[in-house]
């Protein structure tokens, strides 16, 4: 499988996911639940550039071009959990890093500093590693968490699991107002994450 | 040196609601709300609300809540009985010594008692520290003719309004937390993080006390929205009395979750019977 289809892939799964993200998003008309995207290669841009609400959230395609750099997407993404723009009062954010590849600039030094801040430390983070060549170690990094594994998805129908439990499953457990007991020195925001879906439980076609 | 004239001066109303997403998820409120005297008017007034976590770990987070409300409440009576005529240095320094530590071991011993008769059984989360299972905020206020005493473990606002509706907040958002995080009676070495206040109450005392578990606050759009919902209070009850207030707040709270945070909303009202003038106010 080339990456072309590998991307595509990426593409059907996550339009495949809003109106199932949307929906649970419409369960708690009390979180305000906003989507951002940034695509890298050569370089990161915002894919979606302003926090659209969940509800008007529209996917355009992406193509697969050139490098990774995935450092620079982790530093744009950290510029915008800073307080502010971030409220002190927010919902923890939910990053979700997808990946077929190997970061190609200084990825290890933009997640030390997107850790090192504080919504930045307690945003759950995801990592999805799409087909074999994908760098476990680089994802593992961002995730920093023993308890949340690297995703690995081999077909499309994994990812498409995938993202939608991204979407659905992690999205509402984020953004349920249950308080968390915090002594001031814990270093994550402890969201119960619920179990990814077994990849093993799921249908295999086309294997990257 | 003080002293608690019998002259009527504090009058006390609220509610704890249960929060739209807890309807809607079909979980109990988590909030709990203590307040005395229980009718009318009396020279000292005690209030308490806490916000029990509501999380899946804190899953006895109500009754942890109750016990936590029950618990501060006996101990600003005890500590008035004990201390009836003390300047305010010796109150204030009594409070420090004493109050916060004996909070954390009169609520630990009251779950204590609760789970020798409800044990947590074979679940690994509760291993280390079984209070997680109850973890809650507590925010206290007590008023006499002389002094007040504030008391907040936790997230939670507590607003001081003044006659003219001036509104200030008593204590800042603890930045050490963001989002949902809050110190907790259920945190190890709980007592540390127990914020207290005494400050003389003169003639230029607060008119209201306000006192809120946060998901009143979290439901404004931002926080002047929510601070000039105090003066707003004080306004109505100016108008139209503090029985509107009482018989009116249950709605206007569940309203309030509703369009907002969706979270349980505990709010305690302490009024000062007349205003700097001598006129009634409540």
């Amino acid at each position: 499988m080339q990456a072309d289809g590998k991307i595509q892939s990426l593409n059907n799964a996550i339009k495949e996911a809003i109106p199932h993200m949307q929906k649970a998003a419409d369960e708690n008309p009390h979180a305000q639940v906003f989507v951002r995207a940034i695509r890298f290669s050569d370089g990161a841009q915002w894919h979606v550039p302003q926090p659209t609400p969940v509800a008007d959230f529209k996917w355009s395609d992406l193509k697969a071009v050139g490098m990774t750099d995935m450092g620079k997407a982790i530093s744009m993404v950290a510029e915008q959990l800073k307080i502010p723009p971030m409220s002190e009062r927010a919902l923890p954010p939910i990053l979700v890093l997808v990946s077929d590849g190997q970061p190609t600039d200084d990825y290890p030094g933009a997640v030390r500093d997107l850790l090192a801040l504080p919504w930045g430390k307690r945003a759950v983070r995801i990592a999805v590693a799409i087909g074999e060549d994908a760098d476990h170690d680089a994802l593992g990094l961002f995730v920093a968490n023993a308890e949340i594994p690297v995703l690995q998805a081999n077909n499309a129908e994994t990812l498409v699991t995938y993202i939608r439990w991204a979407s659905t499953a992690v999205l509402k457990a984020a953004s349920a107002p249950a308080s968390q007991s915090n002594t001031g020195n814990t270093t994550s925001l402890n969201v119960p994450i619920p179990a990814p879906p077994a990849a093993s439980s799921l249908l295999s076609t086309d294997v990257w | 040196m003080t002293s608690l004239d019998q002259s009527p001066l504090w009058r006390v109303i609220g509610r704890t609601v249960r929060g739209a997403f807890h309807r809607r998820q079909q979980i109990a409120n988590q909030d709990a709300i203590a307040w005395l005297p229980a009718g009318g008017s009396a020279p000292v007034a005690v209030v308490a609300v806490a916000d029990g976590h509501g999380s899946a770990d804190s899953y006895r987070s109500a009754t942890g809540s109750e016990y936590a409300v029950q618990t501060v409440t006996g101990i600003f009576q005890e500590f008035l009985e004990q201390n009836p005529q003390s300047d305010l240095d010796s109150i204030e320094r009594g409070v420090r010594e004493w109050m916060p530590k004996e909070l954390v071991v009169r609520w630990r011993g009251a779950v204590r008692a609760h789970l020798a008769e409800h044990p947590i059984l074979e679940d690994r989360r509760f291993n280390n520290s079984p209070f997680i299972a109850y973890g809650s905020t507590i925010l206290a206020a007590l008023v006499t003719n002389a002094f007040a005493l504030y008391l907040q473990l936790g997230d939670g606002d507590m607003l001081l309004v003044s006659p003219d509706g001036e509104v200030r907040r008593l204590w800042p958002r603890d930045q050490r937390f963001l989002g949902v995080e809050t110190a907790s009676l259920c945190g190890e070495e709980a007592w540390r993080e127990v914020r207290l206040l005494t400050e003389p109450l003169q003639h230029d005392s607060p008119q209201l006390v306000l006192l809120c578990t946060d998901g009143y606050a979290n439901s404004f759009r931002d926080d002047q929205e929510f601070l000039k919902a105090g003066r707003d209070i004080l306004e109505i009850i100016r108008q139209d009395g503090i029985e509107t207030v009482e018989s009116n707040l249950e709605s206007w709270l569940l309203e309030t979750s509703e369009m907002g945070s969706g979270d349980d909303i505990s709010l305690g009202i302490i009024c000062r019977t007349a205003d700097e003038e001598g006129r009634d106010v409540c």
